[in-house]
């Protein structure tokens, strides 16, 4: 069903859901929600399973206008639009839902009752557009859900929102636990304690494929065959400035690793926009 | 009793669910490489997500924790396995008109004819080292020493796919429009991926890439 235009995609938005693992070995990342935890609670708001595609908008500028009565749930980053984060709601023919502006986090989560209906490439919705697989939603895409979207809810359920335990935490003193990383031990002892006494910056060029850190300057390793990678390595390129490989990150790269993020610590830095002021420890 | 091999590969974890295994060498790794791929599956190891296989290293993917000890065991079973020739790796020839951008530049670069380029070149039979850097792009090698060349300082900003090129100690075909920093020497007009085929709902991975790592490669010079 064609239940909504979108008026404007903002600074981005693509379909994802949880990605397409087992295709690593052909060059092919696994991609998916950059915040999976709020991925997942968009749709579990709906009663949707957890794997059906969302749309993931990155920052703001968003619009939407409704075209049919549905229920959608937002999660993710907190927009000053009028419709909070964790929220499940029942939208009205010709109703718009904005996110002008970001109040804290970067990427919103837009899920329909029954989840959208996309294509998908390798068993996923997942746009990632350098291996032709779909193009970020432009605008006047028409938004439409999967045939038979029941109402979830009985009418006169209007609204339904997340515990506060359930939305991503920011991790609110911004301090991340990380596991040593293939190559922590080729690292000079001072890059090793520099990573975690220093504090360090999102830098603004953050994306899919990486967030790049600013901050002291780590002596690096010695450089390395190039090996497989996986999302949340802190790859240290000459600079001495940390990439954290994200999901639409290259498979495999000759940066030596000093660390590594755990997937749920890699969702809540993937909310953290640029500027954010961050801290690390060692597990 | 058997005598314990000499170089078994280093065991790294890798997040809480995963194991990078590292040989001593790309030539350690290379001995090893089949047997381990045809171990990969046939028998693959328990709650296995995906393995990414790089110049010396293998990388096990796994959907929950498993144990180093469980990681050895399986390693020694998968070297002591003897492949099936039915999984002998698959040859694939490929025409390629050697008339790419660069093979003149590379010529008098290394005081060579670009004949004695293409010769090099197209002599050798080449192992699908692994894919990556885009979908289903080969690192190819071993590859001549004197082809050997660094990349470019500023990369092409268009590559069109099915640039036959010369990067570092490799040779590689660009499988889509990319950015690219090889030096290209010749084209050929066949396709190693399929995005077409994506769409697919029943995925045969052979249909999507037509190289998996450790197939062999031939390459066969054809004029415009």
């Amino acid at each position: 069903m064609n239940v909504a235009r979108l008026l404007d995609p903002g600074l981005s938005a693509t379909f994802q859901d949880s990605g397409r693992p087992g295709w690593r070995r052909f060059g092919v990342p696994a991609s998916g929600a950059m915040d999976h935890h709020s991925a997942i609670w968009a749709n579990r708001l709906l009663n949707n399973p957890d794997h059906v595609p969302v749309i993931e908008f990155l920052l703001q500028g968003a619009e939407i206008e409704i075209l049919q009565d549905c229920w959608m749930a937002i999660t993710g980053a907190e927009s000053n639009g009028p419709i909070p984060t964790g929220t499940a709601t029942l939208f009205f023919k010709g109703d718009r839902i904005r996110f002008p502006r970001n109040l804290h986090g970067v990427w919103i989560y837009l899920a329909v009752a029954g989840g959208w209906q996309t294509k998908s490439w390798l068993g996923s919705a997942s746009v990632y557009a350098r291996a032709l697989m779909g193009k970020p939603l432009g605008k006047e895409q028409k938004l439409v859900s999967m045939p038979n979207n029941l109402s979830p809810f009985p009418a006169a359920v209007m609204s339904r929102r997340l515990k506060p335990e359930e939305l991503t935490k920011g991790a609110s003193d911004n301090v991340f636990f990380l596991d040593k990383g293939p190559q922590f031990q080729d690292f000079p002892e001072r890059s090793q304690t520099c990573l975690v006494e220093s504090e360090w910056q999102v830098s603004t060029h953050s994306d899919r494929t990486g967030y790049r850190l600013e901050g002291p300057s780590l002596e690096s390793g010695p450089e390395i065959t190039s090996e497989p990678v996986l999302p949340g390595s802190f790859q240290i390129p000459g600079n001495g400035q940390p990439i954290v490989t994200m999901p639409d990150g290259p498979t495999v790269g000759g940066y030596p690793k000093i660390a590594y993020l755990e997937p749920k610590q890699r969702w809540q830095l993937a909310q953290c926009a640029p500027g954010t002021k961050i801290k690390f420890q060692w597990k | 009793m058997k005598k314990a091999r000499e170089q078994q590969p280093s065991l790294i974890g890798y997040g809480e669910n995963n194991w990078l295994l590292r040989w001593q060498d790309e030539a350690s790794f290379r001995l090893d490489a089949r047997r381990l791929l045809d171990a990969l599956a046939i028998f693959p190891p328990t709650h296995l997500l995906e393995f990414v296989p790089g110049f010396q290293t293998l990388l096990l993917i796994h959907s929950q924790p498993v144990s180093e000890k469980y990681i050895r065991d399986w390693l020694k079973k998968a070297l002591n396995h003897n492949p099936s020739t039915s999984s002998d790796p698959q040859t694939h020839v490929i025409s390629v008109d050697y008339s790419g951008e660069d093979l003149e530049a590379l010529a008098r670069e290394k005081g060579l004819s670009t004949q004695e380029i293409i010769r090099l070149h197209a002599e050798t039979s080449y192992t699908v080292l692994l894919l990556g850097f885009s979908p289903g792009f080969p690192y190819l090698g071993p590859l001549s020493n004197i082809l050997h060349t660094p990349r470019k300082d500023s990369p092409r900003k268009r590559i069109r796919p099915g640039s036959v090129a010369i990067g570092g100690p490799h040779t590689g075909i660009y499988t889509v429009e990319s950015p690219g920093g090889w030096h290209i020497i010749g084209h050929t007009q066949e396709r190693l991926f399929f995005p077409e085929k994506m769409e697919a709902n029943d995925l045969s991975t052979n249909e999507i890439f037509r190289l998996n790592p450790g197939d062999l490669v031939k390459f066969e010079a054809v004029s415009s």
